[in-house]
């Protein structure tokens, strides 16, 4: 809700605060102020001038030269101007040479076509009062030539943007602003004047008919018949208020009836007359078949329960919401219909929920309005449309004296008890009394009925639907007292250390761990769509495709919930490649949600996955034990950017690649505890992994629990993220529940070492192309002859000419150490042969 | 204050219950604490913002 202050003056007076303290104010209450403008008067240098004298300009046709008398001190100015308007005698606003007008413009002496120009003369667009511009603002004669037009027109305002919270209906009026500021202030408020001179010619009971149909959903019905109305532009400062609040405004009838809304929050329709068929108004509920078209040229589709005021032949407009074309108040609108009603909150939500509208009225009706006040609304608008045409010069309207009032089953106040000992119990103002507490309810309009040591009853006021019980109450009183004066005291308490959080404290380190590598953690949000995740190469059937989607998502292309971390990674470093940032290292600490029950997958094809099938560890005893429950796996999964090394004058930039990425996860299994000599390195299968480059990338297992994997990005998918296929960025993800199971197990520490020195030997074999390290490692391993020899090491690998073609060869140095003497070359030797011979038998391996 | 709905709704005598509910993001926090003009940098992912942060804060 915008509030205008000059408007707001109008309730209460507030011209001896500043804005700052009415922002305040308005904020204590609950009347929470989320913006202030302030504008700005009209430049001082902007004066009424009258045209002296005029005649056209040699030049061109459509401009004329006029000589502009601006007040008895001044010469009178030469101003060259086109307004279809401009005559001799006119008066006129003219902006003098220096004059800033809206929009940062400067008025300079100018020459147009040749002829000297000394200001400017302008219309009320330009000068920002309204919004026409069709010629100059003809100002009445009664102000001199040389009167400054800020004093004929105050634009300095400030503006409140009030957010006002569903319960507070009555406050989306300015009058339910008043209220509460001058309950707050202790101040009074000035309610709008509601007379008007009636005219005998005209009775509303018997022009029209008007009638509630039965269930409608129509608390009550007020109308007011006027005649001989004329449907203007309203005077300026009508059309500045309206549209300060965010109305447009449109003509003399509609913008009274937004004036009106505006200060009383009661939405009012107004229909020309000759539109009304029968002269009848009857509000009923829908029908399928019924028609209408609203204001906005738009179709309404009906359904049961939509609530119509029709004539005695159709629908003339949506109750509550908006009112129909056929009965609009058209530039020829003389005979109008003003009606104000109450329609039910409910049926108005649905309807304008289920059609898109939302107006000022729906928006008030949803909310609830004040139904005991209608008629006092009808005739503020008879006051308004009254003596705004007498300002205006205009014939009075008739207006009839009689209204109809249809109010079925009239509304009772709720009456609530409150108890001083429960208000000063709950609010801690231990010195709160009972005239204190009827002073403030009363300021707010309230109504005491009854009183005695301890307990009072109130009868809370119509407008005020959020009034149900006590609590309710004495939340006014705390708004009233100010919840900034009510006592501080720290609560006496035992404080409890908290319960140990192992796995917390993990996570913790890590983050420590990993930002200590070199890698900066990032946070990103857990929605995904189904296309990006398509992206990485994995269909529907596939654990990490999204099985959990979000029944209310904020972006609808975002409509899941991730499973991996990666996606999130990729768009961070894609966008910082699209700023120019390349060389990233992130990592993210998050969630993979998976719900299983909905979809299965391939045990075998996708082994892999199936930590991710394990229960979530629930809180609650009832969560552990339901099955097929979502499961969630907390992740931690880092990306690292190309170039791994910017180049420089030393050395070439360097591209990450699979040991780059081994060095790190490594390094960060070691910090928190790991025991890496037990991870084994798997290549992973292509179908499971599409995302990964085949020869670039490994999963990792403990013992025989999955970890996660690891390696180079696959280039295809790399290109679909928008990445260079030459400049691939290398991924990891690992599962942090299973990494803090894994960091569990204790670590055995090798507490002897020998003081000989060991023997080192080269050693080249050939093997079979199928054979890998991993068969080597398996058969050093289980070397069963083995006595000496302490560890080999790969240093080169052979495929080529020199050897047969089916052939590859592994060179590794081996070293041979004991515990208790140096070794010989003959002992040595001797379990040299022996190996070679074992590694022949195991894995067909012959020395080169 | 928690309105005693709620603890009527979870059968507690709200005449003898009473209790406070407040929350504060720590986004919020952060957002203090190193003068952010805009929440939203948080979760952008700009390597240029992150790598300022040390390790321990």
């Amino acid at each position: 809700m915008l509030i205008s202050l000059e408007w707001l003056n109008e309730y209460i007076d507030l011209k001896d605060l500043s804005s700052q303290k009415i922002a305040e104010t308005l904020t204590d209450l609950g009347l929470e102020v989320e913006g202030i403008e302030t504008l700005a008067p009209l430049p001082e240098s902007l004066v009424v001038g009258q045209i002296i004298d005029m005649h056209p300009h040699p030049d061109a046709n459509s401009l004329n030269i006029c000589t502009v008398d601006i007040g008895n001190k001044e010469e009178p100015l030469t101003i060259v101007c086109g307004a279809p308007n401009a005559r001799k005698g006119l008066h006129t606003p003219v902006a003098t040479i220096g004059t800033v007008l809206p929009g940062d413009f400067k008025i300079k002496p100018s020459k147009i076509r040749g002829q000297s120009s000394y200001g400017m003369m302008c219309s009320q667009k330009e000068l920002q009062v309204s919004n026409e511009d069709a010629g100059l603002w003809e100002i009445s004669s009664k102000y001199k030539p040389g009167t400054k037009i800020s004093e004929i027109i105050d634009t300095s305002d400030t503006i409140f943007e009030l957010s006002i919270t569903p319960n507070r209906a009555d406050c989306l009026s300015y009058i339910g602003i008043a209220r509460d500021l001058g309950a707050k202030l202790l101040r009074p408020i000035k309610h709008p004047k509601l007379d008007y001179e009636a005219n005998d010619t005209v009775k509303t009971g018997q022009k029209i008919k008007a009638s509630i149909g039965p269930k409608a959903g129509c608390g009550r019905l007020t109308a007011l018949c006027v005649e001989g109305v004329k449907a203007v532009p309203s005077p300026i400062w009508m059309q500045k208020r309206i549209e300060k609040s965010g109305i447009r405004p449109i003509n003399l009838i509609v913008d009274i009836t937004n004036y009106v809304l505006l200060e009383y929050g009661q939405p009012i329709h107004a229909y020309d007359e000759r539109f009304v068929s029968g002269g009848m108004i009857e509000v009923r509920s829908a029908k399928v078949q019924d028609k209408l078209t609203t204001l906005d040229g738009q179709d309404a589709i009906l359904k049961d329960g939509d609530i119509l005021i029709c004539d005695s032949e159709k629908p003339i407009g949506l109750a509550g919401i908006m009112g129909g074309l056929n009965s609009e108040i058209k530039e020829d609108s003389s005979a109008i219909i003003i009606e104000v009603a109450h329609f039910s909150p409910t049926q108005i939500r649905r309807t304008s929920k289920r059609l898109g509208y939302h107006t000022d009225a729906s928006h008030r009706f949803e909310r609830g309005i004040n139904i005991d006040t209608l008629p006092n609304i009808a005739k503020r608008v008879g006051n308004l449309l009254f003596s705004v045409s007498q300002e205006l010069g205009l014939p009075s309207p008739k207006i009839s004296e009689d209204l109809i009032d249809i109010y079925p089953e009239p509304k009772n106040k709720t009456r609530i008890a409150l108890r001083l000992s429960r208000a000063k119990q709950i609010l801690g103002l231990p010195k709160l009394t009972i005239p204190a507490c009827c002073d403030h309810l009363d300021a707010l309009g309230f109504d005491l009925l009854d009183k005695n040591d301890d307990r009072m009853v109130f009868e809370a006021p119509f407008w005020r639907h959020d009034i149900i019980r006590e609590i309710d109450l004495i939340e006014e009183i705390a708004r009233l007292e100010g919840y900034n004066n009510i006592p501080y005291s720290m609560p006496v308490m035992e404080i409890t250390p908290s319960r140990e959080m192992p796995f917390l404290h993990f996570a913790e380190n890590a983050k420590v761990a990993m930002a200590s590598l070199g890698m900066s953690e990032i946070i990103t949000f857990p929605f995904v769509s189904e296309n990006e995740s398509k992206k990485l190469g994995i269909s529907i059937d596939h654990p990490l495709y999204p099985s959990l989607k979000l029944s209310n998502p904020i972006s609808e292309e975002y409509d899941s919930l991730q499973t991996t971390l990666l996606l999130g990674l990729l768009n961070a470093v894609s966008t910082n490649r699209k700023q120019g940032q390349k060389g990233s290292r992130l990592f993210e600490i998050g969630r993979g949600y998976f719900d299983f029950s909905a979809k299965s997958f391939d045990k075998v094809k996708y082994e892999k996955f199936s930590q991710y099938t394990r229960p979530s560890e629930h809180f609650s005893a009832k969560a552990r034990e339901e099955k097929n429950r979502p499961t969630e796996r907390q992740l931690i999964a880092g990306i690292i950017d190309f170039p791994l090394v910017a180049g420089n004058w030393l050395r070439q930039e360097q591209n990450p690649d699979f040991f780059t990425i081994k060095e790190l996860i490594y390094a960060f299994l070691k910090s928190i505890g790991i025991n890496s000599k037990k991870i084994t390195l798997e290549r992973p299968d292509v179908t499971a992994f599409p995302f990964f480059h085949p020869g670039a990338s490994a999963t990792l297992t403990f013992g025989g629990d999955i970890l996660g994997w690891m390696g180079e990005l696959h280039p295809r998918v790399a290109v679909d993220f928008g990445f260079h296929s030459q400049q691939i960025p290398i991924i990891f993800e690992l599962d942090l529940n299973q990494l803090f199971s894994a960091s569990m197990e204790k670590l055995t520490i090798n507490t002897q070492s020998s003081k000989y020195p060991p023997v080192n030997r080269d050693i080249a074999l050939l093997v079979e192309k199928s054979i890998s390290h991993k068969d080597f490692d398996k058969s050093f391993n289980s070397f069963k002859k083995r006595k000496f020899m302490k560890n080999y090491k790969l240093f080169d690998v052979y495929e080529g000419d020199k050897i047969a073609a089916d052939k590859r060869s592994f060179a590794y140095t081996l070293s041979f150490q004991s515990m208790d003497k140096t070794l010989t070359d003959k002992e040595v030797d001797k379990e040299m042969q022996l190996l070679l011979e074992w590694l022949n038998e195991a894995i067909g391996a012959t020395q080169r | 204050m928690i309105h005693p709905n709620v603890f009527e709704a979870i059968q507690y005598d709200s005449e003898n219950i009473s209790g406070f509910a407040f929350g504060f993001g720590i986004d919020r926090m952060a957002m203090l604490a190193d003068a952010l003009p805009d929440l939203r940098q948080l979760f952008e992912g700009d390597k240029e913002f992150h790598a300022q942060f040390p390790v321990y804060v």
